[in-house]
Order: C-alpha cells, then sequence, then structure tokens
C-alpha cells in the first residue's frame, strides 16, 4: 500500500526585500511516498538547498506548508520544531558537520541523547557494523577518514529512525571510491529498512540511482520523473 | 550527565587556555567585590570600634533620672543594657586649673564600667566602694600627682549656688559664686588611673575619679542611666519613640555610634565610605563585565557552528542557553570561591602590612582597622559576581539564538563585507603592502568582535589614568615634597665653643649636618629686574600685584666654618674668598618653591631669585625714625611699582588710628626719608637646599660662623639622618659626655610630621595602586582572550594564505599592523576620556587643596606603551601557535 510520507503545498522562500529580493522557492509542491528515494537535481543557485532545509524543518519557509506524517511543520513552536528535527528527520551535511569534541559514538547518538532518551544499544551496534564503524566509538572526528566521517553523519541521520533522510551533497566532498561507498549504503538503507531518503546531488550518475528524479531550476520544479 | 553538559565541558576543555584566563577573570573580578565589601565592613568596624572605644557602646544616655521612671525601659525585651552611675559628690583636689577645682566621684555599676569608655593605664580597676580609678588629666591637666595605692581622705560635698541651686558636671565651674554644701569625709584608696573619660565633659569642673556602686540602684536617688537598644538598626526608631520616660529630665543620642551602626542614614562618614564602595564597584563591575562578556560571547560565537549543528538535529533553544549558563556556572563554581578567598587573603595582607598607619589615617589612637568578614559579605561579593557572570553569559547566548541553524553552521553571519573607504586601506597598503590591506579589511570586517578588545583597551587606559591622577593630587594635596625642610632634626642650643667637639662626635649619627648660629638676620632687598629671573618677576607680580611696596627679603644666616667649608669644597669653590673679615662674601640660596594663594587656587611657584652672574645684592636700610615716630614701610615714591624713589615712611599711632594713608598704604603727610642702600657681596649661588636651610620666599645668604658679628653664642646643629629617635638618643649622650645640659624639648624632629604624612600617602597609593593593578590584570587577560580566539578563528584563512605563499614576514607584518590598529583605536577612544576623567578627579580633590591642573603624564606614557605591548604578546603568543601548523591539514579541517 502506498502511504503519503512528506507532502509539499505551494513551498515559496524569499531572501532579501526589494530590489535584491530573491526568490529561491517560487510555490514548490510535489508529496514524496514512504520508502522513496528522490533525487533532487539542478544547477547551483537554483535553490534545492533551500528546499531541502526547509523540508528539514531548519529554514522556516515565507508561505506554504510542509507536512509531515500528515503534520503541519511550522504549525508549532521554535521549540516543537526543534522536537520534530530530533524525531523525525535526519540530515547529511556535504561537510559532515561532526561535532569535533565528540567521539563517534556521542556524535550519532546526539539526537538520541538530546531527546533525553536512553540508547537503543542494539540499534547503534547495527548501524555501526552496517556503516563499518565498529571499533572506531571512541575515536574523534578529527581521528576518523573523510568516507569515515561522512559514514557517522549517515549514523547520527538514522540513529532515531527518522521519517524522512535527508541528504545535501552527501557525496560533494569525497573522491569517487568513496562516493560510489555512501551512495550504496544510502541504497542500502532504503531497500534494506525502507527508509525515506531525499538526497540533493548534482552528480547525475548518483541521481539515476534513485527511484524519482525531481528537477528544480529558478525555485520552480521543472521536471519529476519516476525512473524505477 | 546530559550530552549537553557533556558536549560544553568538553569544549571548554579543548579552548583550555580560553577558560583558563575565563575563570582567571572570575577570580579577579570576584576578588575585588570581596576585596571592596571587606575593606567597607572594615573600615565601618573600625570607625564603630573607635567610637564605642571613645565614647561607650550605649544609645541613649537618659540624665539624672531614677529608677522608677526608666522601669518600662528596663523591663523591655528590646532592651540590651542599661547601665547606671550616681554622683556621689565632690571634693577640692588643689587642682593648678582654675575652672577645674574638683575630684568628683562618680560611682558606677558593673555594665557601666565593661560599657562605657573606661581605659585603665595603670593599677587596677576598683572592686568596692572604698577603691577609686582617677584619671590621668587630674596630673596632666591638673598638676596633682596621686601615687597608686594612696588613701585620700575627701570632703565630698554637693556644689551649690545661690543663684542656680544644685550643680552638676555639666555646668561649668561659677567662679567665686559656687560652693561646696553638706561635705561629709570620705576615705578612699586610689587603685587605678584611666585614660581622660569621653563622659567627663570639657567644661566639667570635676575630675571624674570612678569608684563601684554599692549594691542594686534604688528607687530615690538620681542616677544617669546609659542603654543599648538590641539590634538597632530594627528597634531603635520604634524603641525611642515608645520610651518617653527616658527624656522626662533630658537625655541625648549617641547619634555618632547610632549613624555607623545604620539607624541614621544622615551620617557624612557612612555616606563617604558607601560613595566609595560605590564607585568603585561600578568600575570593578565594568571591567569585569567587559571581560567575562568578551569571553562569552568568544565562547558562543567560536560555538556558533556548534549551536547550529545541535539545532539541525533536534536541540531545542532552552537545551542550548543551558548548555551556555552550564559552563557559567561551571567556571563560576571554581573562579568565584577562589577569588573571594583571595579577595578577603588580600585585604587582610594588606590590613597586616598597613598596621599601624591607619591610625594616622582615621585620626584616633583608639582605633585599628581588623578584618571584618562576615558570611553576608561574602555572599554579597559572590553573588554580585555570580550576576555578573550570568548577564554576561546570557546575553551572547540569546544572539547565537536568534541565527537561523543554518546560518549558524554556514557561519555566514560572522563576515559581513561592507565597503570600507578608500582612504585608509590605501594608506595601509602603501605601510605595510597586501598584508597592510589584508589586517585592515580583518579588522573593518569583523569590528564587532574587536569592539571587546578596543572598549576593553580603552577602558584600563581610562581607569589606569584616572587612578593615577587620583594618586597624584591625592599625593600633592597631602604633602608637598619640595616644602620640606633641608633637614630631618635638629638641636638648638649648643654653645658655640663646644660646638666643633660635638659636630665631630655626632658625626656618626648623621647622613649629613650643619650647625647655624642660633642667631639670624632678615634685611630688605631691592632687587633690580636686571638681576633677577623672569620666573622670579611672575612669582612676584603674582604674590604682591600691583603694590608700590617693597617686599623682597633676604635671611641671613651663619653657618659653622667647618660645615661652610664642607660646602664650598662640594660646589668646586673658592675657599679663600669667603673668609676675608674685610670683605665678607656670602653663599646665596637661590631656589625658591611658594605656594600662591588666591581665593580659589593654589599655584606652587619654583624658580631661582637671581641670574646667574649676580655678584652682589642691595640691602635696603631704613635710617633711624625722627622722634615721635617708628618705621612703616618702605616704598616707591611714585603710583606704580619702579616709579620714583625708593623712600622709607616714618608713621606713629596717632597716624594709624586716623588712616593718614594713601590708596597705596603709604602714610600721608608725615616724615619719610631715602633709604640707605647697602651691598651684600655674593660669592656663590646654589639651586639646591643644603642642610638645614628652610625653604621659603626669602633668598638665603648664608656666611660662615667667624664671619659674625653678634653677640649669641649658641649654635644649631642640623641633621640629615635616617632613624630620627636614636639620633636624638645618641646626640643626647654625646652632649652629655661633653657636659651639656641636654634638654629634650630643644630637639625638633622635623620627620614626625611628614611621618603621618607619608603613612596616609602610603596607603592611598596602596589602595589606588592595587586597584589599578587588578584592573589593568583584568584587561589583559580580557584583551588575550580576544585577540588568541579571533586569531584561531582565522586558521584557515592564514593557511590559505600561507598555501599561496605568504611568508613568515609577512604574517608578521600583518599581525603587526592589526596591533597597530588595536593599540591606536583603544588610545584614540582610551586617552580623551582618559583625559576628561581626571580632570574630574582633579575637581573632586581640588576641594581639598587648591592646585593647578597637570595630566599624569608618566601614567599616560606607560598606558601607551603597555596597551601596545599587551595586544602584540598576545598576537605573538597566538600566531606562534598557528604558524605551527601544516596549511594542508589547516584547510582540510573543516571543523575548525
Amino acid at each position: 500500500m502506498k502511504m503519503e510520507i512528506l507532502r509539499v503545498e505551494n513551498l515559496t522562500k524569499i531572501y532579501g526585500k526589494g530590489e535584491n529580493e530573491v526568490r529561491a522557492l517560487n510555490g514548490v509542491s510535489f508529496s514524496v511516498e514512504k520508502g522513496d528515494f528522490v533525487a533532487i537535481v539542478g544547477p547551483s543557485g537554483s535553490g534545492k538547498s533551500t528546499l531541502l532545509h526547509t523540508l528539514g524543518g531548519v529554514d522556516r519557509p515565507t508561505s506554504g506548508k510542509v507536512f509531515v506524517n500528515g503534520r503541519d511543520v511550522y504549525a508549532g513552536n521554535d521549540e516543537q520544531i526543534a522536537i520534530f528535527r530530533r524525531r523525525d528527520v535526519g540530515l547529511i551535511y556535504q561537510f559532515y558537520n561532526l561535532i569535533p569534541v565528540l567521539n563517534v559514538r556521542e556524535n550519532m547518538t546526539l539526537p538520541v541523547l538530546l531527546d533525553g532518551r536512553k540508547v537503543n544499544e542494539e540499534r547503534l551496534s547495527e548501524l555501526l557494523r552496517v556503516l563499518d564503524l565498529t571499533g572506531r566509538e571512541k575515536h574523534l572526528p578529527n581521528q576518523l577518514s573523510g568516507g569515515q566521517q561522512q559514514r557517522v553523519s549517515i549514523g547520527r541521520a538514522l540513529m532515531n529512525s527518522p521519517s524522512i533522510v535527508l541528504a545535501d551533497e552527501p557525496t560533494g566532498n569525497l573522491d569517487s571510491k568513496n562516493s560510489q561507498e555512501i551512495v550504496n549504503l544510502l541504497k542500502m538503507f532504503n531497500r534494506e529498512y525502507g527508509q525515506t531518503l531525499i538526497v540533493i546531488t548534482h552528480d547525475e550518475s548518483i541521481a539515476l540511482q534513485a527511484k524519482r528524479i525531481i528537477a528544480i531550476e529558478d525555485g520552480r520544479i521543472t521536471r519529476d520523473e519516476r525512473i524505477r | 550527565m546530559s550530552i549537553m553538559n557533556l558536549l560544553t565541558r568538553r569544549t571548554m576543555g579543548m579552548n583550555r587556555v580560553r577558560t583558563i584566563v575565563t575563570i582567571i577573570g572570575i577570580i579577579l573580578s570576584t576578588a575585588m567585590f570581596t576585596a571592596v565589601i571587606t575593606i567597607c565592613t572594615s573600615l565601618y568596624g573600625a570607625l564603630r570600634e573607635g567610637e564605642i572605644a571613645q565614647s561607650g557602646s550605649f544609645h541613649i544616655h537618659a540624665f539624672s533620672t531614677n529608677r522608677e521612671t526608666v522601669a518600662p525601659a528596663l523591663e523591655d525585651g528590646r532592651t540590651e543594657y542599661a547601665a547606671f552611675a550616681k554622683d556621689v559628690g565632690y571634693a577640692v583636689i588643689g587642682s593648678e586649673n582654675p575652672n577645674k577645682p574638683y575630684l568628683f566621684i562618680l560611682a558606677a555599676d558593673e555594665t557601666f564600667m565593661r560599657e562605657m569608655p573606661v581605659h585603665l593605664t595603670s593599677g587596677r580597676m576598683p572592686e568596692n566602694s572604698t577603691e577609686v580609678l582617677i584619671p590621668d588629666h587630674l596630673y596632666m591637666n591638673g598638676g596633682v600627682d596621686i601615687p597608686l595605692g594612696e588613701t585620700l581622705t575627701l570632703d565630698l560635698g554637693e556644689r551649690t549656688s545661690a543663684e542656680f541651686g544644685s550643680l552638676w558636671q555639666n555646668i561649668g565651674y561659677q567662679v567665686g559664686a559656687e560652693e561646696l554644701t553638706d561635705t561629709v569625709p570620705v576615705r578612699c584608696t586610689v587603685v587605678g588611673k584611666y585614660a581622660r573619660p569621653d563622659f567627663e565633659p570639657y567644661s566639667a569642673p570635676g575630675y571624674t575619679a570612678l569608684t563601684v556602686m554599692d549594691g542594686e540602684p534604688d528607687a530615690d536617688s538620681a542616677y544617669e542611666v546609659f542603654i543599648r537598644v538590641k539590634n538597632p538598626r530594627k528597634n531603635y526608631v520604634g524603641y525611642s519613640e515608645e520610651h518617653t520616660e527616658l527624656y522626662a529630665f533630658g537625655s541625648e543620642d549617641h547619634s555618632g555610634l547610632l549613624q555607623l551602626e545604620g539607624v541614621t542614614r544622615y551620617g557624612n562618614i557612612s555616606a563617604a565610605i558607601t560613595n566609595f564602595a560605590i564607585i568603585l564597584s561600578v568600575l570593578i563591575f565594568a571591567g569585569s563585565v567587559c571581560l567575562i562578556y568578551s569571553a562569552f560571547s568568544i565562547s558562543v560565537s567560536e560555538r556558533t557552528k556548534q549551536f547550529g549543528l545541535l539545532s539541525s538535529v533536534g536541540a531545542t533553544h532552552k537545551q542550548i542557553r543551558r548548555s551556555v549558563l552550564y559552563e557559567a556556572c561551571a567556571l563560576s563554581a571554581i573562579g568565584i570561591p577562589v577569588g573571594a578567598a583571595a579577595g578577603v587573603g588580600g585585604i587582610a595582607l594588606t590590613l597586616y602590612l598597613l598596621r599601624g598607619k591607619f591610625g594616622d589615617l582615621l585620626g584616633s589612637s583608639y582605633m585599628s582597622m581588623h578584618l571584618a568578614v562576615t558570611p553576608a559579605c561574602i555572599l554579597l561579593a559572590a553573588a554580585i559576581a555570580f550576576v555578573t557572570v550570568l548577564v554576561s553569559a546570557w546575553i551572547p547566548s540569546v544572539r547565537a539564538m536568534r541565527i537561523s541553524p543554518i546560518e549558524a553552521i554556514r557561519q555566514s553571519r560572522d563576515i559581513k563585507a561592507k565597503e570600507s573607504g578608500t582612504g585608509r586601506p590605501r594608506l595601509a597598503a602603501k605601510l605595510f603592502g597586501a598584508e597592510g590591506l589584508l589586517a585592515d579589511k580583518y579588522y573593518s570586517r569583523s569590528r564587532k568582535k574587536y569592539r571587546a578588545t578596543i572598549i576593553s583597551l580603552a577602558m584600563s587606559v581610562i581607569l589606569f589614568v584616572a587612578a593615577s591622577g587620583f594618586c597624584l593630587y591625592m599625593t600633592r594635596s597631602a604633602a608637598s615634597v619640595d616644602n620640606r625642610p633641608g633637614f630631618d632634626l635638629y638641636y638648638e642650643g649648643v654653645p658655640a665653643d663646644e660646638f666643633a667637639r660635638i659636630r665631630s662626635a655626632a658625626a656618626a649619627e648623621g647622613d649629613e649636618f650643619a650647625g647655624y648660629s642660633v642667631d639670624f638676620d632678615h634685611v630688605m632687598l631691592y632687587l633690580p629686574d636686571e638681576s633677577t629671573t623672569p620666573e622670579y618677576r611672575k612669582y612676584y607680580s603674582a604674590a604682591y600685584g600691583d603694590s608700590v611696596m617693597l617686599n623682597a627679603y633676604a635671611q641671613i644666616r651663619w653657618m659653622d666654618d667647618e660645615s661652610f667649608r664642607e660646602l664650598i669644597k662640594t660646589n668646586g669653590l673658592d675657599e679663600a674668598a669667603f673668609f676675608d673679615p674685610e670683605h665678607p662674601r656670602a653663599i646665596a640660596l637661590n631656589h625658591a618653591s611658594v605656594p600662591v594663594y588666591s581665593p580659589d587656587t593654589r599655584e606652587n611657584y619654583v624658580f631661582n631669585f637671581l641670574k646667574s652672574g649676580v655678584t652682589s645684592v642691595s640691602a635696603v636700610r631704613v635710617p633711624a625714625a625722627p622722634e615721635g615716630y617708628e618705621e612703616d614701610c618702605v616704598a616707591w615714591s611714585g603710583s606704580v611699582y619702579g616709579e620714583g624713589e625708593i623712600t622709607a615712611y616714618y608713621s606713629n599711632d596717632y597716624a594709624r588710628m586716623n588712616t593718614l594713608y594713601d590708596e597705596m598704604g603709604r602714610p600721608k603727610g608725615l616724615p619719610t626719608a631715602p633709604v640707605i642702600f647697602e651691598e651684600c657681596e655674593i660669592g656663590a649661588m646654589l639651586e639646591y637646599m643644603p642642610v638645614g636651610a628652610f625653604p621659603g620666599s626669602y633668598l638665603s645668604l648664608i656666611y660662615p660662623v667667624s664671619q659674625y658679628r653678634g653677640e649669641n653664642t649658641d649654635m644649631s646643629l642640623f641633621l640629615r639622618c635616617g632613624d630620627t629617635l636614636g639620633t636624638i638618643a645618641a646626640l643626647t649622650g654625646i652632649m652629655e659626655d661633653a657636659g651639656i645640659t641636654v634638654e629634650q624639648n630643644r630637639f625638633f624632629d622635623a620627620t614626625e610630621s611628614a611621618r603621618q604624612m607619608t603613612s596616609i600617602i602610603t596607603i592611598i597609593k596602596v589602595f589606588s595602586y592595587g586597584f589599578i593593578t587588578l584592573i589593568s590584570l583584568i584587561s589583559v587577560a580580557n584583551v588575550f582572550n580576544t585577540v588568541t580566539t579571533n586569531v584561531a578563528l582565522r586558521r584557515r584563512d592564514y593557511a590559505m594564505l600561507r598555501s599561496m605563499g605568504m611568508t613568515a614576514r609577512g604574517m608578521n607584518r600583518m599581525s603587526n599592523f592589526e596591533c597597530l590598529i588595536y593599540g591606536s583605536r583603544s588610545l584614540l577612544i582610551g586617552l580623551p576620556i582618559a583625559v576628561g576623567v581626571t580632570y574630574l578627579v582633579h575637581l573632586a580633590a581640588d576641594g581639598a587643596a587648591h592646585m593647578s591642573f597637570t595630566l599624569p603624564w608618566a601614567a599616560m606614557a606607560i598606558a601607551v606603551v603597555s596597551v601596545f605591548l599587551v595586544v602584540f604578546i598576545s598576537m605573538l603568543y597566538s600566531t606562534g601557535k598557528l604558524k605551527k601548523d601544516n596549511p594542508i591539514d589547516a584547510l582540510k579541517n573543516e571543523n575548525v
């Protein structure tokens, strides 16, 4: 049975005012079903990162609505949005953005700890195993390679079993071997665990491995096709 | 521990240097708050103790009342004690003081003995009503010497006068109008002596002897009742309103004590202390907030990215804010207790080192400063410090919350490119090349970050200069060093024929010495403009204005030959020129330092009288007055100074009574005579004060004593020495061995009064410089903090620049230029304000002594040098750390 997990209605984001006004998003609407793997492509400045941040609850849209699991994300106050990010969204950045003073285990379990809940050790050790990070739990980010750091940030995104995982150029900072490894991991999580994924990329070869491609230009959807 | 706290601790651990500097800042601020509060409570304590020692601890003194009347007050639970004393009577004691012929016996109860100012100086306290204490001033003022243990038989009676009836201590002696009545013989033994009691009024006719009251106070007799109220701040007002019975026969409040115990508010002492504390606290608060605030704002801006990240993974604002507060609490937990201990310890040490000097400052021998610390004071200081930390931590955390997580992660807020002026960068580029341009851009683009550095530097400059100015003015108004005499000690009256012997024996006692004939002479001088310096003429017109009178004098003194020869030798002069009996020649002391007062200024004039090369001055001799007249003045005969002839004017009582004077103050229509000029040859001029010279507005002419033609044969021995008391003892011995009768009151110790001044100045200096040091330390910590962090934040930029080929020299140039920018900016703000504040300080200090406004230039120079030094060292430290970096690693590392 198909189940809608994300719906975006008429999303608009305007930066600046008057002459300097930039419409990063201009009436974007679409929906994503549970278990989908969507690639968002577009040239730089097309608004894809803005879209992703808006979906992830870190950047409030100027107008329009984002529903995750049928709930209007931006209807809540800042605190409720923070809790939404903590529980329902996993964000993966191009530059990993790990916290340098926390070790691998602490970085990965950060969303759980922030929620004040107990760490699900089973899930943690499975993630560590899948991400090939077993034995590196005590390492600090600067003791890891770029690929390893990105795997930690994937682990952090997945730790809470979020409704959707949003990845912003997850391979942009990596060589081709490490890039493919990360894409394989993402595909594996999508396939094995039914994890809904939205990935921003300008790498055609990565986009083609997704199930659906949404192209954006000047803040509008120009193409939306299912390829798998 | 929650993950947020763990994170905070790790971050603090990572930036160990900054954390330590922040803790030091908190320690310094807390120490200063504690010190200020401790000093104030100690001062209050000392004043209160002094007041109690001086006048007793009572609050209300009810005059000659009886037990029945004051019963309600005695039964009141708020009464701490009631001390009773009863007039026993007066007896004639044979005093030398015509207004104080009696011994007055006061019988006091135990409470009175304990709580009132009874300071035993010898013997013991009386134990029954036949034993008495007599006051010291019975001998010192009245000349009646009664040895301890002597039994007196006194005819005790009541003072009565026909006019007023019965008289008591508050009414002065009615010469010829009072007598003692109903006298009874009483025997008592003197068992001790005590200091003149404060409860004896100055005009009291009897010296107060104290004895013990027999039994409890009875209902009928009249008593002096002294009452102290428990917890006066809370109870006193209500108590004094309720117990009107205490005022039945008159009463007085112990207002001095009530002020010090905080009951009445309009005491100027407590107001002064409180103002002092408030001003200091505000300054410290400003300094501390500056430091701690910038430390936190750096910590927070450094962690902005971290906060953004945390926020993007779902940390709420509350969690982030709590993390900042956790940091504040953790730092306070270490800093505040250490600071409080350091503050109390520092003051304890200071008070210990300055012990004995406070008596001079507070002007009472009963007072000494003890460390007074109460838990409440420490808590108050800790609370102020904690509030400072909280305020400093809260503001940047609120600011960090306003940025959206994505902005925070990208740190796009940090650098906001703005068109900068075109002139300055070009200058910068010209002076320091591309590196200068970069430095300038860095400064102008993250101006906000550097604001803390600039402000704290400027602030320290202001505080440093103002405090130095304060010190300068206080010191200057306390004592002008220039006006100190050229000797520490002298003894007047060594026979001239013994002088050489005494002098050589005394050689070991002083560093320098000289003898002068005790006789000295003044002559009026006429100093024409050709022979005087412009500085002298400026002084003269300031001091004497348009007066036509002659106002110049010379003081003529005769120095013992041996000292005179030494003086000649020291100054490389020809000995023969001064000892020719036919041609007496003088050494002139040409230097003067004279204050000139006008209604609202005091200006100190420092000058030489005579131009160099002047070989003689004209002494003005007035011819003998005609019969029936005497000399009045010497003045120019014209209408302005210098016009006409120098003329001697004569007058007599009749002229003075009928004010027969013209508008210039010269006698009018009375005999005059031309003056006689006598040339005094000057062999040499000195511009310093030799031993024994008195500074003043006179030109001193010194001759060898062998040229003395007067009759007085006594000499005075002047010395410069270290230990005046020791020297007095030694000289006494030497002179007695030589068969001279030494009278101690002929010793004059010039250092005694100087010593008191010195201890006051020392106290002022210790506190001002202590304060300056602490404030400066705070700012140094502050600057160090901001500069190192700012440089650390630019780690990638530095790496990039180096990878692009900037040399180490280039990097140094860039940082030197940045130092220059910080330094000059802070001085540009700091110095003008410092001058303004110093002027205000001058105005405040001016109330005490009139003086002209001068800036503390030395302090300003020190401030300028220190500012650049501090910035430069901080820069050196932080760039030094960066140079160890491998540029590629730094570039690759995203997690700066």
